[in-house]
């Protein structure tokens, strides 16, 4: 099924892979269809640097959960860098029982699908409850990594 | 600019006040004091005393990184009041003084996040023996000797706040990974299964099979609390999911 389709709808932990296959199903009979995947165990266990650019590439959309603890515009720089595209779902979203969070992405996945067609790449949203999108802007100020900083610092070389 | 290191990838996203809060266990406010520092007033003049951790901070003061974060775990553990000790603001910021003044003396040796580095630990011991040593080592006495003691070492700060230094060092060493020479990975309890990495997941705290604690936790509340059951919904064993729900009810209570 997946072959039919332009739009790859990448997710994480949010849902579970159980939920993903049974929208995968379906979501080829959408108007537009698209197909639903799961972010495999590999994936989970290496740093994103190295499979979320490669997913990106390859034009897979991310979904995850919006978490407070970490800087959603660092995210966002984060995906501008590597031309992905991430949906961060509103704590209202994700954090329904499970029947209503299924109802949810049944009757709201075809809105992020569509907003995903009409933008570029390395853009990231959040999604609220009642389906608006915003923008997330990243970060302008430089994020320099641990080694660009030592890269720097000549003494600690 | 080049890296030095291309296989040590991070990506920069960084920890917001809530999240440090949150992690440390310490209210929004004493990060704040800790991190960038606070002003006193004293007889109508304004005071500006220096936080702990690095001043290129100031753009963006309520962002931490990774390192950041464990550098503020050692100002927890040396402001933290010891058993002989009575709590009082003003002893926190005694202790927080000493911290500014042996963090601002150790970047130029260890660089950025002096305490969040491997070699700290080293270090840490050097501060304590070499005032028990009759040749200290050269380069600790460079750090810490006023440069008036005639071959005398004087130390710039409380030698029993070097000696908690170096104590913590090694009891959080424990608890570390340090990748490329600074900590990359933090065990928050001794039992070594949820772990924050700074390069997975954000750095958001996982369990081994990578899933956050987070959402685990949030599923197994909201799905009636059934371990198994949500062990299943995400395909990992009870175990994970026993241990994210523990830690995130622990951090919670705090």
């Amino acid at each position: 099924m997946a072959s039919r389709v332009g739009v790859k709808i990448l997710f994480d932990e949010c849902v579970s892979s159980k939920i993903a296959e049974v929208l995968d199903h379906c979501a080829s009979r959408c108007d537009p269809p698209f197909s639903v995947h799961y972010v495999t165990d590999d994936e989970f266990g290496i740093c994103e640097t190295k499979w979320l650019p490669k997913r990106a590439q390859h034009g897979y959309v991310l979904v995850s959960s919006d978490m407070k603890m970490r800087s959603d515009h660092d995210i966002a720089k984060f995906a501008a860098l590597h031309n992905a595209k991430i949906f961060l779902l509103d704590a209202r979203v994700s954090q329904q029982h499970r029947w209503n969070l299924l109802k949810w992405l049944a009757n709201n996945l075809t809105k992020i699908v569509s907003t995903v067609g009409s933008t570029q790449e390395g853009t990231t949203w959040i999604v609220y409850h009642d389906c608006k999108v915003t923008i997330v802007e990243p970060n302008v100020q430089t994020i320099p990594t641990t080694n660009e900083k030592r890269a720097t610092n000549p003494d600690q070389s | 600019m080049s890296s030095p290191s291309a296989e040590v990838p991070y990506s920069g996203v960084r920890y917001t006040l809530n999240g440090v809060a949150f992690l440390l266990r310490v209210p929004r406010t004493t990060i704040k004091q800790w991190a960038n520092g606070y002003t006193t007033v004293t007889r109508g003049r304004e005071i500006k005393k220096p936080g702990v951790l690095q001043t290129e901070r100031e753009d963006e003061p309520t962002l931490f990184t990774f390192p950041e974060l464990i550098e503020l775990l050692f100002v927890k553990e040396l402001t933290h009041p010891q058993p002989n000790e009575k709590s009082s603001s003003k002893l926190m910021r005694k202790k927080l003084g000493e911290l500014v003044t042996i963090a601002q003396n150790l970047r130029p040796q260890l660089g950025e996040y002096p305490f969040a580095r491997a070699d700290f630990k080293r270090v840490g011991n050097q501060l304590v023996t070499a005032k028990l040593l009759p040749q200290p080592n050269a380069n600790v006495v460079t750090l810490f000797d006023t440069g008036a003691g005639q071959g005398q070492t004087q130390f710039l700060t409380n030698p029993q706040t070097m000696q908690h230094l170096a104590d913590y060092a090694d009891e959080l060493a424990q608890n570390l990974v340090f990748r490329d020479d600074i900590a990359a990975v933090w065990y928050p309890k001794e039992d070594h299964v949820v772990r924050l990495d700074a390069d997975m997941r954000f750095g958001a705290p996982i369990v081994p099979s990578g899933r956050t604690v987070e959402t685990i936790y949030n599923r197994f509340k909201l799905d009636g609390e059934d371990l198994e059951d949500t062990a299943d919904w995400f395909g990992i064993p009870v175990e994970e999911v026993k241990a994210a729900v523990k830690f995130q009810e622990e951090w919670l209570a705090a």
